[in-house]
């Protein structure tokens, strides 16, 4: 399903990552879709990058933790920062990418959520009787360019790639983006600092996305490709959820479904979607 | 504006114990489920929480378990009884799964998306033939079983030929539709008329479907 | 055995399923089929110079077809015979290849729509339904007659494994289950079987006390 017209200002003018700059083809070339447009991003020979939308029409370009974003219309910002990624002793990797049938907005909410660990990530992330959610805290920034979650606490029986038991895991997520959500996770290889994992979502359809796990850890030791397998099996646990989710596009009215307060993080969101005034992806 | 009556959405025999079976009814997704004492429950596919298809959930036995948060609703009355993420409760209040009325007649399973409908009139005995889905309007499957010789229209939805076997349409959604076949009267050798039925509506269904 | 092995593989997930059921030790080497293509690459083609997974090491014999691989397990891991009867090897074997046929339907399209490999998918998902159709006609016919497996008998054989992830996972390229009673119900079967695994897509049912009355 796509807009054709009538997408709002924000999600229009706003940075979307459209592509995974080492995973290109061979050729150079991805055609994809952006906001329910046809886009095309082409990366040359020598490293540099153009993205259009029809011919001639070239895109704003930018690149961020290994991606290409571009916008359909005039960012007036730059991208969220991550300041972690900077850092001299992170690896940093993309876990995957995958398309998904469902929003946006339906895909974040899952990246936030922690009651699900249990019976979508069972033995992994959480397990029964484990279930319960603690309180945490959530807040919108005053300047409204991101929602936090903080205090966030969960018992998991395997928490990460290098785990070998179970321990309650504190995290806090971030949400810079409409469609982009970073977890920080205690390292357990570097006491007191955390790892990060984000989710950066192509909006290609209203009710289809492409997302990418990018992580920046502090691990020395797990291989890269043990920990894509993890961060992979992961996300295609909660990929049939996702699926089945009806409506595909995020209603952001209170009361159109059943909040409770585990769901702290995405009742604020919610509520911050509908002060953007975003329109793709939701039902308003 | 879905008509005020009774529509058959699945047979007795397609609800064993421990499964969830899925249906659509003009474009309504049903889960439906019979608990461990055979009470028959038919709910809207989408769990209150967060809308995940309760059809990928699990019948439980007395109640129904949604795959994403765990939380159960209780077969009957669909009262929501436990919220995982809240163990210490309390659950909250009037939440239940949205129900549809249930009639059972002629070894089939019957619901109405309009509670005020009459119930379906028809006598045991029957023998539950393979139900076809077919990708077309309900409308063109039952004119195309109309122009059949022996034939005979009983309402918009229900045919009969040769006065025993009788055909019901359950419209699925647009462009969809499911086709109930019952056999009334002795059967004589059941599996021979299953099969022959069956053959004789898997070729309606490819007349009808074209080159898909 | 050694079983070199992608998580997120269909057919990979058929030989971890039977080998779990056949409580069959199998060493897992992963390939990193995606986005790496590893499973392409040099290294890789020197133990399947197809270029595909899964495959199974076993002394000096390497196997790389799916109903293969599950022939092989049964062989060494089923003393009773039951997953592969002598007396029900053309049944069995039809089977084997309706799984190859599904992988390349549904299996295609799941990789179509979810890890963006380029394929017809009109043409897969056509030809996954036409399957459905026939595999649920087949199914619900066998419950009538008190069947509850692909091939007649009181258990399941590796018919039912090699078919049986093609066709769970098949909402991921876009195929609805909803159309199909028997063939969920055959589902809801194979997920019941002691011993059965799951994989990330793929639920393991939640223990629950059997019904009293049994």
């Amino acid at each position: 399903m796509s807009v054709a017209a009538g997408i709002d200002p924000d999600t229009w003018n706003r940075w979307h990552v459209v592509a995974r700059l080492d995973e290109m083809p061979a050729d150079g070339i991805r055609r994809t879709r952006l906001l329910g447009h046809d886009i095309t991003v082409a990366l040359a020979p020598d490293g540099t990058v153009e993205v259009t939308r029809g011919p001639g029409e070239i895109l704003p370009v930018t690149f961020a933790y290994g991606f290409a974003w571009a916008s359909l219309g005039t960012p007036s910002a730059p991208l969220f920062a991550i300041p972690e990624y900077h850092e001299a002793d992170r690896r940093n990797l993309n876990g995957g990418t995958f398309r998904v049938k469902t929003s946006a907005p339906r895909a974040i909410e899952n990246f936030l959520d922690m009651a699900h660990f249990p019976f979508v990530h069972t033995g992994v992330l959480g397990a029964e009787p484990h279930t319960e959610v603690k309180d945490y805290d959530v807040a919108i920034a005053a300047d409204g360019t991101e929602v936090t979650a903080t205090r966030c606490l969960f018992y998991q029986p395997l928490a990460a790639a290098s785990s070998t038991g179970g321990a309650d895991v504190a995290y806090r997520y971030r949400v810079p983006h409409p469609y982009c959500a970073i977890l920080y996770k205690d390292s357990p290889a570097h006491p007191g600092r955390m790892d990060v994992i984000t989710i950066f979502i192509q909006p290609a359809e209203e009710e289809e996305v492409i997302a990418s796990l990018f992580l920046s850890l502090l691990d020395d030791e797990t291989p890269d490709e043990d920990i894509r397998r993890f961060q992979q099996h992961i996300f295609a646990e909660d990929k049939p959820i996702l699926e089945n989710q009806l409506p595909r596009r995020l209603p952001l009215a209170p009361r159109a479904e059943t909040p409770i307060r585990a769901d702290k993080s995405s009742i604020a969101y919610r509520r911050w979607l509908r002060q953007q005034g975003t329109s793709f992806g939701v039902i308003r | 504006m879905t008509p005020a009556r009774y529509f058959p959405v699945a047979a007795e025999r397609d609800l064993p114990y421990r499964h969830v079976f899925h249906a659509r009814l003009f474009d309504q997704e049903l889960a439906i489920w019979r608990a461990d004492d055979d009470q028959i429950n038919i709910w809207d596919n989408r769990c209150r929480h967060r809308g995940v298809r309760l059809s990928i959930g699990q019948n439980m036995g007395r109640d129904l378990r949604c795959q994403y948060h765990g939380w159960r609703y209780a077969s009957g009355d669909g009262a929501c009884t436990t919220v995982p993420a809240h163990p210490a409760g309390p659950v909250p209040e009037a939440l239940c799964a949205r129900r549809f009325p249930v009639a059972r007649a002629g070894g089939l399973i019957w619901t109405s998306l309009d509670d005020r409908a009459p119930l379906p009139d028809l006598a045991g005995g029957a023998l539950v033939l393979r139900a076809l889905p077919i990708m077309a309007e309900s409308s063109r499957v039952m004119d195309a079983i109309a122009a059949w010789p022996g034939a005979a229209r009983l309402d918009p939805f229900t045919l009969q030929v040769d006065g025993d076997l009788r055909l019901m349409a359950q419209p699925a959604g647009p462009g969809q539709m499911v086709l109930h076949a019952l056999h009334l009267g002795p059967a004589g050798d059941a599996m021979a008329l299953r099969r022959a039925v069956n053959h004789r509506l898997e070729d309606l269904r490819r007349q009808i479907e074209g080159d898909r | 055995m050694v079983l070199y092995d992608y998580e997120l593989s269909a057919d990979c997930y058929a030989v971890r399923l039977l080998a779990a059921l056949l409580r069959l030790d199998l060493a897992l080497v992963p390939v990193a089929f995606y986005p790496a293509r590893e499973h392409e690459g040099a290294a890789f083609r020197r133990i399947n110079p197809k270029g595909s997974l899964p495959a199974l090491v076993d002394g000096d014999m390497t196997l790389t077809e799916t109903g293969a691989i599950l022939a092989h397990l049964a062989a060494r891991g089923d003393a009773n015979g039951h997953w592969l009867p002598q007396e029900r090897l053309a049944p069995v074997l039809e089977w084997l290849g309706f799984a190859a046929r599904l992988g390349a339907s549904a299996g295609l399209a799941r990789l179509h729509d979810g890890f963006m490999l380029p394929a017809d998918i009109g043409q897969a998902r056509r030809e996954a339904e036409a399957c459905f159709r026939y595999l649920d006609a087949h199914l619900w016919f066998a419950e009538a007659a008190g069947q509850d497996w692909l091939c007649p008998g009181a258990r399941p054989t590796i018919a039912d494994i090699a078919c049986f992830p093609h066709v769970m996972l098949a909402e991921e390229g876009g195929i609805e289950r909803i159309h199909y009673p028997a063939i969920r119900r055959w589902l809801d079967r194979v997920r019941s079987l002691p011993g059965f695994i799951g994989m990330p897509g793929i639920f393991v049912p939640a223990p629950v006390p059997a019904r009293a009355g049994g």
